[in-house]
């Protein structure tokens, strides 16, 4: 099976701080990885890195066998990575059709505008709407339609359900499952473990910047989470 | 006019470009040696001539010298090398075509003009305002309008994630640091009808410019177009009222204004 | 408090200057006369934009300021022209308190364009005012008589002490409170305010005391030159010489601008013995400058301290 990300003793520092020490993990193509830890055990870090927003790190990172270059998000976006950041970092002077088209690129794919306005119909109802004039829910799901625009390799989600009401979070992860049906191998960062849990093939969890659980999500107990949650049974 | 290429340009790169000054001489000069070497030229072309010479000039210092010291993400660098910009375009100017003044002779048209309804108006300064607004037209179209433009406002945005989403930034910098410099070439070529131009005219021109973005509000087309108007209304009325007012209450307006905005506030 | 080193070196820097102003001959003095003060006035936009980090364009207005100033009072007056160049700077000092009152609201390149169009504005003002003798300027007549003897003789060891003084002082002040303070809000401003630093005081007084030391190296670089204009006095040459001093020398360090000034009074005076103009000299010091920043963004003295120190660890180890 082709791996879609490979990631071999990662290692991220800001200054004389070590965010990543010695991370490595493997996602096959067309899975889901749910990433969870408790704040700061790297799980940004490791998506921005992902992403080519920080250059400070050693060691290897594959994109469907082919090596990430170091700090350039356009090179990791020519990978097939897609991002759907924390907080969803939409343009502010673009309307909401303007936010999809920019992340159109030359991969092929069946995510043109039309399949994203038929999974998230409110995107079609508001295309001409400022992001300031959406709800937090809306803009997530635009967020989603221009990293889906993409038609990328891997699409990473930063803190998915962060600040979004519940009903939202329904409506997101439902639309995940369509998204997963077409391929496309998902990093999941979420809080609520049990619900990305649920949706994951696989599941990693980070303490302190160390794998301390990588493994199939299915048969994953809570007892198993919970320890690799506060460090591990080590 | 002379504003609309700054306002562009700090608005996308965030970086003040000191060497706008020059880039307003260099047009005027660029104007200027096209008519003196080829004396029949028609003057959408030189022109053109101008607003391309800048542009390959303003594209290359983008390229090869700002692009880096934007790199290190410090304000203060990338607006220091700039300047260092400025200094050297503006002493090679003067060590090549030397340091007189010239102008752009416009033949009859300078002093052509019409009558309507009782009023007389120069044709000379009509068509510099319709050459303004022209270009201010086209490039609220190229914003707004093309994928180009998409970009752009994206780079404007999210400069990091717009890299993510495939925007090429650097390539962006390039073509608005190119476009702005282009615009200061089309400013510098109908300062030069009017007036005769200085090689050493860029710190004042860039001073005028940094105003009328600045009351303008950085990065809005519209606020640059009401602030150049209100300023070359205080030149104009102060003028009138006292021969030798020079730029004095254009400068003094614009501190006030821009003190009196601090104050409330409404300045960011 | 102060240390020996200190003492010593301010002691050295007396018996310097009073070598300078006995030996040297007339040209030289003129020369360094310039070379000191310019570098005073250099220290001074280091203070300000280094370590308070307020860059300003408009320091030029301190110069000009410094330079009316002298030949207003010293002209008008009975005053001597010696006690007029040390009440200068408390004038100019005081007039940089509303100044700073009303600049202060603006913030980072606002400040910058502020201070320029600030410094625009007085040198309009000087112009349009023939009480102030114009575009043609003043000549220096301190109560209604030409100036007699040579005043760089005089001129020369007190700018060259002042420079020391001021390297001495600078060092001291670092070390005091309200220099540890300056450091604190350079380093992290939202941290020091919270620990307690007045920012708004802090930044008030180095502007003043920044204005004030502009004013007084120009009143006594005037004093030298007998007249004053205001194209001269009022030109933004005088802000781009002290930015490019500084920021190739090495921005907020001491030794920085002594190396900035060096080079650029070094290179100034080859290049004009050689026959080269004035204007390829501004383009030599242009691509230095863009060279210096785009290579060694902090300058050249941290650059090469750095260098040093790391030869150093290897020798060690």
């Amino acid at each position: 099976m082709t791996m879609a990300l490979e990631v071999k003793d990662l290692i991220a520092s800001y200054g004389q701080f070590h965010a990543l020490n010695g991370v490595s993990m493997s996602v096959p193509q067309g899975e889901t990885m749910a990433l969870v830890g408790a704040n700061g055990a790297g799980k940004s870090t490791f998506l921005r890195i992902l992403c080519g927003l920080m250059d400070s790190w050693e060691g290897q990172i594959a994109v469907g066998g082919t090596e990430l270059a170091r700090g350039d998000p356009l090179k990791s976006s020519h990978l097939g990575l897609a991002l759907v950041p924390e907080g969803r970092m939409l343009f502010g002077s673009l309307t909401v059709r303007e936010n999809l088209l920019i992340g159109q690129t030359d991969r092929d794919g069946p995510w043109d505008i039309d399949a994203i306005e038929r999974l998230f119909p409110v995107i079609k109802e508001r295309r001409n709407a400022k992001p300031s004039e959406l709800s937090g829910g809306q803009q997530q799901m635009v967020a989603i339609g221009r990293a889906l625009a993409a038609n990328p390799r891997i699409l990473l989600f930063d803190e998915i359900s962060l600040g979004l009401s519940p009903a939202v979070v329904r409506e997101v992860y439902s639309a995940l499952a369509a998204i997963r049906n077409e391929g496309v191998t998902l990093v999941i960062v979420d809080q609520d473990i049990s619900r990305v849990c649920n949706v994951a093939d696989k599941v990693t969890c980070f303490f302190k910047g160390m794998v301390t659980f990588h493994g199939p999500a299915r048969g994953v107990t809570a007892d198993d989470l919970h320890e690799a949650y506060f460090g591990g049974r080590s | 006019m002379i504003g609309a290429g700054l306002a562009l340009n700090y608005g996308i790169l965030k970086v003040l470009q000191l060497a706008h000054g020059e880039y307003i001489t260099y047009g005027a000069f660029a104007a200027v040696g096209a008519i003196v070497l080829f004396p029949g030229l028609p003057f959408p072309i030189v022109l053109l001539a101008a607003f391309i010479a800048c542009a390959l000039l303003g594209a290359v210092a983008q390229w090869l010298i700002v692009e880096r010291a934007m790199s290190y993400r410090n304000e203060v660098v990338a607006m220091l090398v700039t300047f260092g910009l400025a200094v050297v375009l503006r002493d090679s100017l003067v060590e090549v075509v030397g340091a007189d003044l010239r102008g752009l002779s416009v033949g009859r048209l300078g002093q052509a003009n019409f009558t309507i309804g009782g009023l007389t108006l120069g044709v000379l300064p009509l068509l510099s305002l319709a050459i303004a607004v022209a270009s201010f037209g086209l490039l609220a179209f190229l914003t707004f309008k093309t994928r180009l433009g998409r970009q752009i406002r994206a780079v404007s945005d999210l400069p990091d994630i717009a890299a993510l989403v495939g925007v090429p930034v650097k390539r962006i910098h390039v073509i608005v640091a190119a476009l702005s410099a282009g615009l200061a070439a089309i400013a510098g070529v109908l300062l030069a009808m009017r007036a005769s131009v200085s090689p050493f005219s860029g710190l004042d021109n860039l001073l005028i410019a940094f105003e009328v973005v600045v009351l303008g509000g950085l990065g809005s087309i519209r606020g640059v177009l009401w602030a150049g108007l209100l300023l070359g209304m205080t030149q104009v009325v102060s003028t009138w009222l006292d021969s030798n007012a020079g730029l004095f209450y254009v400068h003094l307006v614009f501190f006030i204004m821009l003190v009196f905005r601090a104050k409330t506030g409404r300045l960011t | 408090m102060i240390r020996t080193i200190e003492i010593v070196a301010l002691v050295m820097g007396a018996i310097i200057a009073w070598l300078a102003a006995t030996y040297v001959d007339s040209g030289l003095q003129f020369l360094l006369c310039e070379v000191f003060l310019l570098f005073i006035m250099s220290q001074m936009w280091n203070l300000l934009a280094g370590y308070a980090g307020q860059v300003s364009f408009g320091q030029q207005m301190f110069v000009g300021l410094g330079g009316y100033g002298l030949c207003l009072i010293a002209n008008n007056t009975g005053i001597p022209v010696w006690a007029t160049i040390i009440i200068v700077p408390v004038i100019v000092g005081l007039l940089a308190i509303p100044l700073g009152m009303v600049v202060f609201h603006l913030k980072h390149a606002y400040f910058a364009i502020g201070m320029w169009v600030a410094a625009e504005v007085v040198f309009q003002f000087v112009v349009k005012t023939p009480a102030l003798g114009g575009s043609g300027g003043m000549v220096l007549r301190p109560g209604g008589e030409m100036m007699q003897g040579f005043p760089e003789q005089t001129v020369l060891p007190v700018a060259l002490f002042l420079s020391v003084a001021l390297i001495v002082g600078l060092r001291v002040f670092l070390r005091s409170k309200l220099g540890l303070a300056t450091l604190a809000v350079r380093d992290n401003e939202a941290a020091a305010e919270a620990a307690g630093v007045n920012i708004w005081r802090l930044h008030m007084i180095l502007f003043t005391l920044t204005g004030a030391g502009t004013a007084l190296a120009a009143a006594l670089y005037y004093t030298t030159t007998l007249f004053v204009t205001p194209l001269d006095a009022f030109q933004a040459k005088w802000v781009v010489l002290m930015m490019f001093i500084v920021v190739v020398g090495g921005l907020g360090t001491l030794t920085g601008p002594v190396v900035g000034i060096a080079l650029f009074i070094g290179i100034r005076e080859l290049m004009t013995a050689a026959g080269y103009s004035g204007g390829q000299y501004w383009i030599v010091m242009g691509l230095l400058s863009i060279g210096v920043l785009l290579f060694l963004p902090q300058g050249l003295w941290p650059a090469f301290s750095n260098y040093v120190q790391s030869l150093r660890g290897k020798a060690s180890s």
